[in-house]
C-alpha cells in the first residue's frame, strides 16, 4: 500500500472564539485525486488554509511523508511542494503567461558580457514544455488578461508545477466555470495525476465529485464524518452525509441480552499478520472487527475456524480450552465461518441445496451409516422456509441461485450445525439490499438465541450499525475498542488511519 | 396431521409466498408428493389457487376480508403472534411506550405483560384488558370516542389526553403499506389520532404482517419514510425492504431460529 504523502489528525482552529475546526482529519497519497466536500461554513477552506501554510492550527498535528511539519507561511509549504489554487488566481494580467509562470522564480539567464540577462528563448522553450506536459492549449506569449478564467487556472497550475509540485490544492475550481471549461479542468487534474501530483479539491457540488475523485472526505461542523473511496459510495448518500444523517440509523440493530462467554483470546499471534490479539465475545452479542484491507481481521477468524495455526496465544470456547486444529474440530465445538468467498470456501456449487446444507453434519442424518435422504430432506425444508430460502428445488445445484439466496444456504448449513459462535467475514458484500436486509435480521435472531456473532465488515456504516462493540485493527494488532455512543464513523477512522507506529 | 389441517398449512404457506413447489411442500409436510397433489387439487377447487408445472400459485383475490380481531382467522395469528415478538424486544425496561390499537397491539400487550418498570399508554381498550393487573406495568388510557366494532378510542378527547406527554417510541398498527400512498388506515379519525401520537413520541414503529404491503386503506396515514422502524415477516415484498431501507428506516422481521 502506498504511503501517505500528508496527514492531516484532529486538526483545530478557532477563529475569535468560534471554532471553525474542531478535530478534523484527511489523509492523500502521491497522485491520488482527493475531494474534500462538505456544506458552506464545514470548515473546508479553513483545513485547506493550514495544509498550504497560509494559516496554523491550535490543535492537532501535520504529517508530510511521515515526518510532522508545521509550515512557518505559505512560503514554506510551496517550498515543499504544496501550491493552494484560489478561485481567484493572482496572477498579473498585464503581463503574459510565460512571465506569470516564471515570476518569483529564478529564470534561465544568459551571459552577455558584461551582464546576465533573461534568456528569453529558454523561457519559452520551457513554458512550451511545461504546458506540454500538461497538455494545455495555451500560448506562452498570450496576455493574461486576455484569457479566460479556465485558462487563467491553468497558468496558475503550471507556475505551480514548475517548482516540483507535490500537493495541488483548489479551492471551488469550478464555481465560476462552464460545463466545457471544468471538463477541461478534470482532463488537466487526470493528466497532473499521472504526473505523480496529489489533487485536493474542495467543492460542494458532489455530481462533480463522484466524475473525477479517487477518495473522499466529508466535513461536517469542523469534523471530518467519513471518509471513502469514491466507488464506494453513492451520490446520495454523500449527500446525506454532508446534511448530517447517520447512515448508521438504516441497520435494524435488535437489542439482545448479554449472556456468559462464549470466546475469549489472550495473546494470539500468526507471525507476521497477527500480532498480541486479546479479545472477549459474550452470548448475545455482535463483535465487529473492523480496519483497512490487510489488518489482519479475516486472519483472526480463520485461526479461529482452524485454517490457520497460531504461534502462541490461547483461546477458549465457552469457557474451556480450545486448541484449534482443523475446521472439523472447529465446527465439533460449535463454530461456524461464513464468507463472502462461496464458491471456494462455503458451498459446493454443483450440489443442491439439501446436500450443502447437511454437508458438514452428517451425524444427525445418518443412521446406522446410511444417509437417510426422508430426514435430510425434512429437516432441510424446515431451513429453507426459516431463512425464506427461494430455491427450484432442494437438490437443484446452488450455483443457479442468486447470491443472496447462496448465503442463506451457507448460513442453513452452520444453523444445522447448532453453532454457538458464528464467524461473519464480509457476509453481505455483492447482495442486493433486500437480500442485506434478510441477513441482518437472521444476525438478529441468532443472536437472540444465544449465539455469539464476529463481524467482519468493510461496510463501514454497517459495522457501526449492527455491533454492539467494534475493535479497529490496524497492521496486524487491536488499535482500539468502541462501545456504546462512542461508536462513531470519526473514532473508528482516527483509529483505522492512524500514522503507522515504528516497527 | 389431518387432512384440513393440512390444508390450512398450505393455505398460510401459501399466502406468504404466493406460489410454492410440491416437492417442497411434501418435504415440508412430511407427506408424498402424491398427497400433496391431491391435497391441491381441492384447494383448486375451491378456488384457492391454480396448479402449475410442480407446484401451485395463489389466486389474486378481488375482495379481501377485512383485518381481524384477535380471535378469529388462526390462520395469521400466529404470523401476528411472531411479529409482536420482535416488536417487544424493542420495549426496554424504564421505557414509556404508546401501543395504538390493532390486532397485533393487542400481541404485544400480551408479550409485556411480566415487564418490569413499564409505562404504557394506550387507546385500545383490549390492550388495557390484557395489561391492568400486571404488577410492573404503569398503564395508562387515553380515554374518547370508541370507534365502532373496534376497540379503539379516538377523536378530541383522545388528542387531549397526549398533552403533555412524551414517549420513547409508538407501536401503531395499520391496514395497508404501499409504495405509493404509504401507510393507510381504516378510518380518517384514525389516522389523525395516529399523528398526533407520532408527534409526541420520539421514534415510531409500524407493525405490520406481510400481506399487508401492497395494500391501500380508506384513510392515508403518513409517508412510507416518516416512521423509523417497522416490524413484520420475513415474507415482505423484496420492493418494500429495498426502499425503506433507503429511506432510512430499520426493517425488523421475523425469522424463526431456536
Amino acid at each position: 500500500m502506498a504511503e501517505w504523502l500528508v496527514q492531516m489528525r484532529a486538526i483545530s482552529k478557532h477563529f475569535e472564539g468560534q471554532y471553525a475546526l474542531k478535530g478534523a482529519d484527511l489523509s492523500v497519497r502521491a497522485g491520488e485525486i482527493h475531494a474534500l466536500i462538505g456544506e458552506n461554513g464545514a470548515g473546508k477552506s479553513t483545513l485547506m488554509k493550514i495544509l498550504a501554510g497560509a494559516l496554523s492550527p491550535d490543535a492537532g498535528q501535520l504529517l508530510f511523508e511521515g515526518e510532522p511539519v508545521q509550515w512557518s507561511g505559505s512560503k514554506a509549504a510551496r517550498d515543499a511542494g504544496f501550491v493552494m489554487v484560489y478561485q481567484e488566481p493572482c496572477l498579473y494580467p498585464e503581463l503574459t503567461v510565460e512571465e506569470n509562470i516564471f515570476l518569483g522564480r529564478k529564470p534561465p539567464l544568459r551571459f552577455v558580457f558584461p551582464f546576465h540577462i533573461i534568456d528569453w528563448r529558454q523561457v519559452r522553450t520551457m513554458t512550451k514544455e511545461l504546458l506540454g506536459k500538461l497538455q494545455f492549449d495555451l500560448s506562452p506569449g498570450a496576455r493574461v488578461a486576455d484569457l479566460g478564467l479556465a485558462e487563467r487556472q491553468m497558468v496558475e497550475v503550471a507556475r505551480a508545477l514548475g517548482t516540483h509540485l507535490r500537493l495541488l490544492i483548489l479551492d471551488e475550481p469550478t464555481a465560476a466555470l462552464s460545463e466545457p471549461e471544468s471538463k477541461q479542468l478534470f482532463r488537466m487534474l487526470r493528466q497532473m495525476r499521472r504526473l505523480g501530483v496529489a489533487i485536493i479539491f474542495i467543492s460542494h457540488r458532489v455530481s462533480e465529485i463522484a466524475e473525477i475523485a479517487d477518495r473522499i472526505t466529508v466535513l461536517r461542523d469542523g469534523r471530518t464524518v467519513a471518509t471513502r473511496e469514491a466507488n464506494a459510495i453513492d451520490v446520495e448518500d454523500l449527500v446525506a452525509l454532508m446534511a448530517g444523517h447517520e447512515l448508521s440509523s438504516r441497520y435494524p440493530k435488535l437489542p439482545a441480552p448479554r449472556g456468559r462467554e462464549i470466546l475469549r483470546v489472550e495473546d494470539l499471534s500468526v507471525e507476521p499478520i497477527l500480532r498480541e490479539i486479546n479479545l472477549t465475545l459474550y452470548e448475545g452479542e455482535i463483535l465487529g472487527l473492523g480496519g483497512m484491507a490487510g489488518s489482519g481481521r479475516t486472519a483472526l477468524a480463520q485461526v479461529l475456524f482452524g485454517l490457520k495455526r497460531p504461534n502462541k496465544g490461547r483461546i477458549w470456547i465457552e469457557g474451556k480450552p480450545f486448541h484449534v486444529r482443523n475446521p472439523a474440530e472447529a465446527i465439533r465445538r460449535g463454530i461456524g465461518f461464513v464468507t463472502e468467498d462461496r464458491a471456494n470456501l462455503g458451498l459446493a456449487m454443483e450440489m443442491g441445496t439439501a446436500e450443502n446444507i447437511t454437508l458438514s453434519k452428517l451425524q444427525d442424518v445418518t443412521g446406522a451409516g446410511i444417509i437417510q435422504s426422508r430426514i435430510e430432506d425434512a429437516k432441510v425444508a424446515e431451513c429453507v422456509e426459516r431463512l425464506g430460502i427461494i430455491t427450484r428445488g432442494l437438490h437443484t445445484p446452488v450455483k443457479v441461485m442468486s447470491g443472496g439466496n447462496q448465503q442463506k444456504v451457507v448460513l442453513g448449513r452452520t444453523l444445522f450445525c447448532n453453532c454457538r459462535l458464528l464467524l461473519l467475514d464480509e457476509p453481505t458484500r455483492g447482495l442486493d439490499i433486500a437480500s442485506k436486509v434478510d441477513m441482518y435480521n437472521i444476525m438478529n435472531h441468532l443472536i437472540l438465541a444465544g449465539t455469539g456473532i464476529l463481524l467482519i465488515s468493510s461496510d463501514l456504516p454497517e459495522l457501526l450499525g449492527m455491533c454492539n462493540r467494534v475493535l479497529v485493527m490496524k497492521q496486524g494488532r487491536i488499535a482500539g475498542e468502541l462501545k456504546g455512543s462512542a461508536v462513531t464513523e470519526e473514532n473508528f477512522l482516527r483509529l483505522a488511519y492512524a500514522p503507522n507506529e515504528p516497527r | 396431521m389431518f387432512v384440513a389441517e393440512r390444508h390450512e398449512r398450505i393455505r398460510s404457506i401459501l399466502i406468504k409466498k404466493r406460489h410454492i413447489e410440491v416437492a417442497v411442500l411434501g418435504a415440508m409436510l412430511g407427506v408424498s408428493e402424491g398427497t400433496i397433489r391431491r391435497d391441491l387439487d381441492k384447494l383448486e377447487h375451491q378456488g384457492f389457487l391454480t396448479k402449475t408445472h410442480g407446484g401451485a400459485v395463489l389466486n389474486d383475490r378481488i375482495d379481501e376480508p377485512p383485518l381481524p380481531s384477535d380471535d378469529t382467522e388462526s390462520m395469521l395469528a400466529d404470523d401476528y403472534r411472531a411479529v409482536s415478538k420482535v416488536a417487544a424486544c424493542l420495549v426496554q425496561n424504564n421505557d414509556a411506550i404508546f401501543v395504538a390499537g390493532g390486532a397485533i397491539a393487542v400481541n404485544l400487550a400480551q408479550q409485556l405483560k411480566d415487564r418490569q418498570r413499564l409505562t404504557i399508554m394506550t387507546n385500545d381498550l383490549e390492550v388495557g384488558r390484557q395489561l391492568s393487573g400486571c404488577a410492573g406495568v404503569r398503564l395508562i388510557i387515553t380515554g374518547g370516542n370508541v370507534l365502532q366494532a373496534a376497540y379503539v378510542m379516538v377523536g378530541p378527547l383522545a388528542e387531549r389526553s397526549l398533552e403533555g406527554v412524551f414517549v420513547d417510541r409508538a407501536f401503531i398498527c395499520v391496514r395497508g403499506v404501499d409504495l405509493v400512498h404509504g401507510y393507510t388506515v381504516d378510518m380518517p379519525e384514525e389516522a389523525e389520532f395516529l399523528r398526533a401520537v407520532m408527534r409526541v413520541a420520539k421514534e415510531t414503529v409500524v407493525m405490520a404482517v406481510c400481506t399487508q404491503f401492497d395494500r391501500v386503506g380508506f384513510a392515508p396515514l403518513c409517508e412510507l419514510g416518516a416512521i423509523q422502524k417497522l416490524v413484520s415477516n420475513k415474507e415482505v415484498p423484496d420492493t418494500y425492504k429495498q426502499f425503506l431501507f433507503q429511506q432510512n428506516v430499520q426493517v425488523f422481521t421475523t425469522y424463526d431460529i431456536e
